[in-house]
């Protein structure tokens, strides 16, 4: 896996040879199969060559041949952290080339979901990225919680990852009866075991040390590279879809975007703890509001949008979402192209590793949450 | 994919809505594009305007110039292959104005060659390199048009309508 | 410091809390009524055999491509005994490819087919994951045994009933 190269550089009196270091595609750090090949001289990194597709499975061109409401299982399979976020992208899609109405209630139970779903995806940053800086604990409190996001989705939905819930034109069916008490149990639970682990992780000495000032990236940079969600706010850019083009029923909550200061791992990282609270608080004022009624709009199986074209966006917990939803009029669409939050905040690792130590690489990585599904599509 | 023609059928258009935004940009564009005659259109509740391809870098530089358009965030760059030709789609947005519009242009299946626009946003350059990949367009220019997605040495371009699916058998 | 100091506090707090862990395969954490688990096929009682037609809808619609069933002409019918006129003759389901979405169980007009509570795959051979029909309908009766299931279409019926009743 190392390779010592040729040229060697003096560098006071010790002579220093440039080394080449795979890092991957097969490696803890990495979250998947993401593969970086670094140019190193000595501890720091002189040159970073990120290889990704170990995953592509071609979801694009998939799409293309299957009918829509197939579909929807495959974007389940995109960002497989957050499933239901993805879902919600698509389904939007399709019900803004066609012009579809969805009922109130559908809108609030996907807003329910989508927000709890991105509780859960921070809350797996939250242990992973502990892991990356060397905390092997806060995973397990992490996991605790998050685990009892899943079940709340097993006993909605039916499944705890794939779901297949959100459908074009609402969901899939009603919540169960007693959903209302089970989550305002769970979002007490939830606001103590994400405080609990705020106080075991966040602020340790060690912790910050590993992450403080680490990775930094200025915010005319992270606009120029496409960065989007939390990578983005974390340089202090308020940017986020729920609040610039509310899309849904976000207009009718009242919530903060956290914003960093620096543009540090640290701030990525707590960026994504504050967000968990707001969405919370979105939960709860959701959940306040609820009416009743139908969940769906009663479309046909096999459905034929109109000619035409369609961008979404989306507010994933990677970051934005789009989808390009291109229509002829037939059962199939005729192109589908996402654009993956984590691919374009992924593309700017390049410039955050340069000049770096290793380690750091590691925690610049797993701070940037990226989810390899997703950017290989 | 076949499609079916039924008689006496004709295929509806999604309906066009632009909102406040879109219509101030509507009005915009044909005076900050002038120069590269722009044919103005609308997509559902985006502006879209094609231009020549040979063009698309400096329009993208005007587009992320001027201070009423400011489009300095690329969000998504795509090709679309409609048989005749190509069409390289990107997706523009404005972090001040918080607006945002379509940009196209058609190239020839063979000859697919558009500017990059790497130097206007750097975020375009992973976009650039899996169209590439996947439809065969050259952005000319392009620091590393190295494969992305697929393996190094990978005969055709997936993504285009043509591509001959390889056959799977079940075990 | 202060910060280290919080997170020491977490970790004995966290020491005299009872675990939340289930030991996996001894101890089995409980499953929700909506679960989605593997598709099975459903066994009417009255009549003796499977709600499915082997109408192929299902078949049709499945992302994954990985069942496959044939219909035959049914012999209760020819006896006058099922309503059925129609009956699957074989029916495949690979489990290993199926991704759970639930969409044979939407298509499906019969009430035939049902995601079932199953979710354990792992097998001795590698081919033992392609379920057949006997295999599937054995799952359908531990499931239908399991949570009283009725077909969706009776419960209807009765609910209109109960109603006009009222
Ligand atoms: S399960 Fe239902 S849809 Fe599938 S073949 Fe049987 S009757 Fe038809
Ligand atoms: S659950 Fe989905 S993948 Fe599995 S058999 Fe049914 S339709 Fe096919």
């Amino acid at each position: 896996m190392v390779d010592v190269s040729v040229e060697s550089q003096s560098e006071g009196q010790l002579d220093t040879v440039q080394m080449l270091v795979n890092m991957g595609p097969q490696h803890p750090s990495t979250h998947g199969v993401f593969r970086m090949v670094l140019m190193v001289d000595g501890e720091r990194i002189v040159d970073v060559e990120p290889h990704i597709g170990y995953l592509h499975r071609g979801s694009e061109k998939l799409c293309e041949g299957e009918i829509y409401a197939q579909i929807v299982t495959l974007f389940d399979r995109l960002d497989y952290i957050s499933n239901l976020n993805n879902e919600m992208a698509f389904c939007r899609a399709v019900e803004k080339l066609m012009s579809l109405e969805v009922p109130e209630r559908a809108e609030y139970v996907r807003v329910i979901l989508c927000e709890l779903n991105r509780v859960a995806s921070h809350l797996l940053f939250f242990g992973t990225f502990g892991i990356d800086a060397g905390a092997m604990t806060p995973i397990m409190y992490a996991f605790r919680d998050r685990e009892k996001i899943q079940s709340m989705f097993e006993a909605v939905t039916g499944a705890r990852m794939m779901h297949n819930y959100i459908r074009i034109g609402g969901v899939k069916n009603d919540v169960p009866d007693d959903f209302r008490q089970r989550m305002t149990a769970l979002i007490g639970e939830l606001r103590q075991g994400i405080d609990e682990a705020d106080r075991l992780l966040s602020f340790g000495e060690i912790f910050l040390a590993r992450s403080k000032g680490i990775g930094v990236i200025a915010p005319e940079r992270a606009i120029a590279y496409g960065a989007s969600g939390p990578t983005l706010r974390a340089s202090g850019v308020p940017m986020d879809v729920r609040k610039d083009a509310p899309y849904s029923i976000y207009d009718r909550f009242d919530f903060g975007i956290p914003i960093g200061e620096k543009g540090d791992s640290w701030d990525r990282f707590y960026v994504r703890v504050e967000e968990m609270r707001q969405s919370l608080s979105i939960i709860e004022q959701a959940l306040r509001d609820m009416p009743e009624g139908p969940t769906i709009t009663p479309t046909r199986l096999v459905l034929r949008p109109p000619q035409g074209e369609v961008y979404v966006r989306g507010e994933n917990p990677r970051g934005e979402i789009g989808v390009y939803l291109v229509s002829n009029g037939a059962d199939r669409p005729y192109r589908v192209k996402v654009r993956p939050p984590s691919f374009c905040n992924l593309m700017a690792i390049r410039e955050l590793l340069l000049n770096t130590y290793v380690a750091d690489a590691v925690v610049i990585l797993g701070s940037l949450d990226i989810v390899l599904g997703e950017v290989d599509r | 994919m076949v499609e079916r023609h039924r008689p006496g059928h004709t295929t509806p258009q999604a309906a066009v809505a632009l909102d406040e935004k879109g219509q101030a940009l509507e009005r915009l564009l044909p005076d900050v594009l002038a120069r590269f005659n722009p044919e103005l259109g609308a997509a559902v509740d985006l502006v879209t305007a094609t231009v020549n391809p040979s063009d698309v870098a400096e329009a993208c530089l005007t587009l992320r110039d001027s201070p009423e358009c400011r489009f300095d965030y690329l969000t998504c760059l795509c090709v679309v292959d409609y048989e005749e030709h190509l069409q390289v789609v990107y997706h523009l947005y404005s972090t001040t104005h918080k607006h945002m519009m379509v940009l196209k242009a058609n190239v020839s299946p063979e000859q697919a060659v558009v500017p990059t626009v790497t130097s206007v946003w750097v975020g375009a350059d992973w976009f650039e390199r899996e169209s590439h990949d996947l439809f065969g367009v050259t952005f000319d220019g392009h620091p590393n048009l190295a494969p992305l997605l697929l393996y190094e040495g990978f005969e055709g371009y997936p993504g285009r309508r043509n591509f001959e699916m390889p056959e799977y058998a079940e075990w | 410091m202060l910060g280290n100091l919080k997170g020491l506090l977490v970790t004995f707090a966290t020491m005299i809390r009872k675990p939340v862990t289930y030991q996996y395969p001894k101890e089995h954490k409980p499953i929700e009524d909506r679960y989605m688990g593997f598709p099975v096929l459903m066994w009417d009682e009255k009549v003796e055999e499977p709600y499915c037609t082997g109408c192929m809808v299902c078949v049709r619609y499945c992302p994954t491509q990985c069942m496959t069933a044939v219909m035959k002409d049914n012999p209760l019918h020819a006896d006058g005994k099922s309503s059925r006129r129609k009956i699957v003759d074989t029916f495949e389901i690979n489990l290993g490819r199926c991704i759970v979405c639930g969409i044979c169980v939407d298509v499906c007009n019969f009430d035939a087919i049902e995601m079932s509570h199953e979710h354990e795959l792992s097998k001795y051979a590698r081919n033992d994951n392609r379920s057949d029909l006997g295999r599937l309908l054995e799952m359908g009766w531990a499931y239908q045994q399991e949570t009283g299931w009725r077909p969706a279409k009776e419960k209807a019926a009765e609910e209109a009933t109960a109603e006009a009743e009222n």
